[in-house]
C-alpha cells in the first residue's frame, strides 16, 4: 500500500519553517508597523509631501514725506526641469515652442540655455513680467517650472545710494537700509506644503497646506529727498572743484535726531551695482560717515569749549594770553599759523582757531572733567543710529596705555582723537537743541498691515545746560557773522559754525601732504533748523576747511533753508556786534612762551581775523569752581533702546494721513 | 410549466387545497425605505462634499490668483508713481517741456499762510477693514444655540 502526502516529520518540519516565517513576518510587522512607526512616516511624508518657502512682497522704503525711493515689483523666475524633458521628446518640443513664443526668444537659444545649466533644474529667465509669467503658468508647459519673484526699483535713481543698499537675487538685503531692517522689509515668509508627483509636480487636488506670508512692512525714511539731492549735488560740486578724493555733507535736524540727508563719495550707482564685476570695490557700499572715522580738527574746539563753560571753568569773554605756543610736558603746542595773539577772550579762541586756547581751556577744566563731558557728548561710542557697521571712535583716556598729558592738549583741537562725521553732527545737535543728547535715527515710521507705528525720538541725556548751549550758539556765531567776508556767511540768515582742517591718519602715521577739510554748523544760529556738516578729504590745492568746506556749507544753506520753510530775512552779518568783551582776568605763569619751534602737528584753519594783539596771560579758574555743580545737575539718563511706539488704529486713517498722524514730529 | 405558473411566480404562490391562488403582496415596512432612502443621502454626502469642495477650491485659487495679479498690479502702479514723481522727472518735465530754468536769483515772498500738510500717501497706508460682516446660515445659528460652547 503507497501512502499519500508526507511523513509526519516532514509535516512537522514545514509547519515549523512557516510558523518561524509567520513569526518573523509578524516580528517585521510590529517592528516597521510599530517600532519604527514615526521614522517611516516621516520618511514618506518627507517623500510625498514638500514644503515651499514663500516670500511675501518686499517692503517699499519712502522718504519723509512719503516720497516712493525704493519700491518692489512682483516678478517670475522660469526653470526648467531637464528631467521631465528628457524623459519625452515632445514635452521638449512643446515647451521649447511655446517659451520661445512667449518670451520673444529663439528656440535655439533656449536650449543652449538649459543644455549649458547644471543639475536637474535650469534658470531660464529672470525678471519675468507678471502677466508674462500667469500666461506661461497657465500654458501649463511641461517642465517648466514658474515661480515667483520680486524686483527692486528705484523711482529717484542713483540718489541716496549708500543709504539705501540693495538686496541680493534672493530679495535679502545686502548693503545698506535694505540689509540694516532686512528683517522689517522682508515680513515673515509663510510656506506650502503639497502632495507632489514622482516628478515633484503637485498633484492636483492632494493634500495641502499653507501658512499664510506675512508681507515686509513700508519703512518711511527721515531722509528727504530734495534735501539729500541738494546734498549730492554740492558735494560734486565741491569734489570738482577743489579735487577732493572724496567727502560728504550730512543735514541733521537737531531736535529730533532725524537725518535728513547723508551724501558721501566714493559711492556707487544702486540701479546698477555691478555685483558680477569680479574688480568691483566693495567699499563703495560702505556708508563712510558711520563706518569711518576721521580727526576732526578745530572743529572739535567747540565741544572743548562747550566742557569749560557748562564746568563753569571759563565763560565766553574770560580771557588769557595767547603767546604762539604752550607747553605740555616735553611738547609745545602750536598755533595752525604759528601765530600769537596776546589777550584772547574765549570766543576769541573759537574765532582764530587757536590752539593754544584751547589746550589752555583744557588745562584749567582738567582731564577727568574733559574726558567725562567728552562721553556726555556720544563720543567714543556707537550712536546707535540704526546703521550696521557704525565705529564707536577712539578717544584715548587717563588710564589708557598709550594716554599721556599731551593727549589732553591736542585732543582738545581735534587731534589725536578719532570720530565718525555722524558723532560730530550730533555733537552740533546738542548745542543747536539746547542741550540734549539725541540719538540719530534714520527710520522714522513703519508701515504694517496692522497700522502706522512711529520710531521715537530718543533723547539719551544731558550733555550740557541749556545756558551753556545757548552761550555757545552765540559763540559760534561769531566765529561766522563775527568775521568780516568768512565763507560761511549766508545772507539772509543768521548762521554759527566752526571750520577744521585735519591731518589724515593712515596705518598709524600721519600721511605727508594730505589733510581732511571741514566745516560744521547750524542755521539759523538763534533757532537751528537743521545742523550740516561738510567734509573734503584730501582736497588738491587748497587745505583749509575755512576756505574751501565753509562756501560749500553756506551753498548747501541756501538751498535747505527755504525748502525747510526758513525764509531769508534781511539779516546781514555784522561783524561789529561781536565784538569781544573781555573781563578782567590776571595772569597765566603756565603760558609762558616757549623758545623752540618744535611740537604737536599744527592744526590749521582759515577765514579768520587775525589780531596780532600781545597781552599777559590770565589766571587759570580756580580749581573747586572747575569742579562745579554741572557734573550734580546732569543726570545719566539711561539709553532708550530704538523702539516702536504704539500702533495707530488703521481704522483712524484717512485717504491721506498727515505725517504728524505718525507722530514722529 | 402553465400560463398561470408563468404568471406567478414561486414564491409568491401558496397551495391550499390543491387550488393554487396568488399571495397577498406584503409591503415593506415604511421604516426600511426611509431607512434606505437615508443610507443613499448618506453615501452620496461625502461625493457631494467633495465635489462642492473642489468647486469651491477651485473658485478660491482663481480668487487668489486674481488677487495676486491685483496687487501685483498695485505694486506696479505704485512703483510707476514713484518714478512719476521723480525729482529728476520734475526737473526734466519743467525744463523741456515747460522750458523753466533754476531761479537765480531767487525772490522770496512772505505768504500770511500756513504751509498745507504734508501727507503721507493713502496708497502706502495700510488698507482699512472691509466692513462686511457675513450672516451665518439659519442652520448654523440654530446650532450656535443649541451648542453650549
Amino acid at each position: 500500500m503507497i501512502r499519500a502526502g508526507l511523513s509526519p516529520w516532514r509535516m512537522r518540519v514545514i509547519t515549523i519553517v512557516l510558523v518561524a516565517f509567520g513569526t518573523l513576518l509578524i516580528l517585521r510587522l510590529v517592528q516597521v508597523q510599530i517600532l519604527e512607526h514615526p521614522r517611516f512616516e516621516q520618511e514618506a511624508r518627507d517623500i510625498h509631501f514638500w514644503t515651499q518657502e514663500i516670500r511675501g512682497p518686499r517692503g517699499a522704503i519712502l522718504d519723509r514725506n512719503g516720497f516712493p525711493l525704493v519700491t518692489g515689483i512682483d516678478t517670475f523666475e522660469i526653470h526648467v526641469d531637464r528631467d521631465a524633458w528628457e524623459l519625452e521628446g515632445g514635452n521638449e518640443r512643446l515647451a521649447v515652442e511655446k517659451l520661445s513664443h512667449r518670451l520673444g526668444a529663439s528656440q535655439e537659444q533656449i536650449r543652449a540655455i538649459v543644455d549649458s545649466g547644471g543639475g536637474r533644474d535650469v534658470l531660464l529667465a529672470l525678471n519675468v513680467p507678471y502677466g508674462l509669467g500667469e500666461a506661461i503658468i497657465a500654458e501649463g508647459l511641461p517642465g517648466v517650472k514658474v515661480t515667483s519673484a520680486s524686483l527692486r526699483r528705484y523711482g529717484e535713481g542713483a540718489l541716496a545710494s549708500q543709504i539705501l543698499g540693495f538686496v541680493g537675487r534672493d530679495n535679502v538685503g545686502l548693503a545698506g537700509v535694505e540689509f540694516n531692517f532686512d528683517s522689517v522689509l522682508s515680513g515673515k515668509p509663510g510656506r506650502l506644503v503639497y502632495e507632489r508627483d514622482s516628478l515633484g509636480n503637485p498633484i492636483p487636488f492632494g493634500a495641502r497646506g499653507m501658512e499664510p506670508v506675512q508681507p515686509g512692512a513700508d519703512l518711511v525714511l527721515t531722509i528727504d529727498r530734495t534735501l539729500q539731492r541738494i546734498a549730492e549735488e554740492h558735494l560734486a560740486a565741491a569734489l570738482e572743484k577743489t579735487g577732493a578724493r572724496g567727502g560728504a555733507i550730512l543735514m541733521m535736524e537737531p531736535h529730533t535726531g532725524d537725518i535728513l540727508a547723508i551724501a558721501s563719495s566714493p559711492s556707487f550707482d544702486v540701479t546698477n551695482p555691478n555685483l558680477g564685476d569680479p574688480a568691483l570695490d566693495l567699499s563703495l557700499f560702505r556708508n563712510r560717515t558711520v563706518t569711518d572715522v576721521y580727526e576732526p580738527g578745530s572743529v572739535f574746539k567747540v565741544v572743548t569749549m562747550a566742557a569749560a563753560i557748562d564746568a563753569g571753568v571759563v565763560t565766553p569773554d574770560t580771557t588769557f594770553v595767547d603767546t604762539g605756543a604752550i607747553v605740555v610736558g616735553a611738547s609745545t603746542i602750536r598755533n595752525f599759523d604759528l601765530s600769537f595773539h596776546g589777550r584772547q577772550t574765549m570766543t576769541q579762541v573759537l574765532q582764530r582757531s587757536l590752539n593754544t586756547g584751547a589746550a589752555w581751556v583744557t588745562q584749567q577744566l582738567g582731564a577727568d572733567l574733559f574726558y567725562w563731558y567728552l562721553r556726555q557728548f556720544g563720543f567714543n561710542k556707537s550712536t546707535n543710529s540704526g546703521f550696521a557697521g557704525e565705529a564707536s571712535g577712539i578717544v584715548k583716556e587717563p588710564g589708557n596705555l598709550f594716554w599721556s598729558p599731551v593727549d589732553l592738549a591736542t585732543n582738545s583741537y581735534g587731534q589725536g582723537i578719532s570720530v565718525t562725521p555722524l558723532q560730530i553732527v550730533r555733537a552740533m545737535a546738542v548745542i543747536a537743541n539746547g542741550g540734549d543728547l539725541v540719538r540719530p535715527r534714520i527710520v522714522r515710521a513703519v508701515i504694517t498691515q496692522e497700522g502706522v507705528r512711529a520710531v521715537p525720538t530718543v533723547i539719551e541725556g544731558r550733555a550740557i545746560r541749556e545756558d551753556t548751549a545757548a552761550q555757545l550758539r552765540v559763540m559760534m556765531q561769531a566765529v561766522v557773522d563775527g568775521v568780516a567776508g568768512h565763507p560761511a556767511q549766508t545772507p539772509g540768515w543768521p548762521v554759527a559754525g566752526k571750520s577744521g582742517t585735519s591731518d589724515v591718519a593712515e596705518d598709524g602715521a600721519y600721511l605727508e601732504g594730505e589733510s581732511i577739510a571741514s566745516f560744521t554748523g547750524f542755521a539759523p544760529a538763534d533757532d537751528p533748523r537743521v545742523v550740516v556738516l561738510v567734509k573734503l578729504d584730501r582736497p588738491q590745492g587748497e587745505i583749509f576747511g575755512g576756505i574751501i568746506a565753509a562756501p560749500v556749507f553756506s551753498a548747501v544753506l541756501r538751498d535747505a533753508l527755504p525748502y525747510l520753510g526758513v525764509p531769508p530775512s534781511a539779516y546781514v552779518a555784522e561783524p561789529s556786534l561781536f565784538e569781544p568783551v573781555p573781563e578782567e582776568t590776571g595772569s597765566a605763569d603756565d603760558a609762558a612762551a616757549p623758545t623752540d619751534a618744535a611740537g604737536a602737528a599744527p592744526d590749521a584753519d582759515a577765514g579768520e581775523a587775525d589780531a596780532g594783539e600781545a597781552d599777559a596771560a590770565v589766571e587759570p579758574v580756580a580749581e573747586s569752581e572747575a569742579a562745579g555743580t554741572p557734573i550734580d545737575a546732569l543726570e545719566d539718563a539711561p539709553a532708550l533702546d530704538l523702539q516702536l511706539a504704539e500702533p495707530i488704529d488703521a481704522a483712524t486713517v484717512e485717504d491721506t494721513a498727515p505725517i504728524e498722524s505718525a507722530g514722529t514730529q | 410549466m402553465t400560463s398561470r405558473s408563468l404568471a406567478l411566480p414561486a414564491p409568491l404562490v401558496r397551495r391550499a387545497g390543491g387550488r393554487v391562488r396568488p399571495v397577498q403582496r406584503t409591503r415593506l415596512p415604511l421604516w426600511i425605505w426611509v431607512g434606505l432612502v437615508g443610507l443613499t443621502i448618506a453615501a452620496l454626502m461625502p461625493v457631494l462634499q467633495s465635489s462642492d469642495a473642489a468647486a469651491t477650491g477651485a473658485t478660491l485659487a482663481a480668487l487668489e490668483r486674481e488677487r495676486a495679479g491685483l496687487q501685483a498690479d498695485v505694486r506696479l502702479l505704485a512703483s510707476q508713481v514713484g518714478e512719476l514723481t521723480a525729482l529728476s522727472r520734475i526737473e526734466k518735465v519743467a525744463g523741456e517741456r515747460l522750458g523753466l530754468t533754476p531761479a537765480r536769483p531767487t525772490t522770496v515772498l512772505a505768504v500770511d499762510q500756513p504751509p498745507p500738510d504734508r501727507l503721507l500717501p493713502a496708497r502706502f497706508l495700510p488698507r482699512r477693514q472691509a466692513a462686511l460682516e457675513l450672516q451665518p446660515p439659519w442652520w448654523q445659528q440654530v446650532l450656535d444655540v443649541l451648542i453650549v460652547r
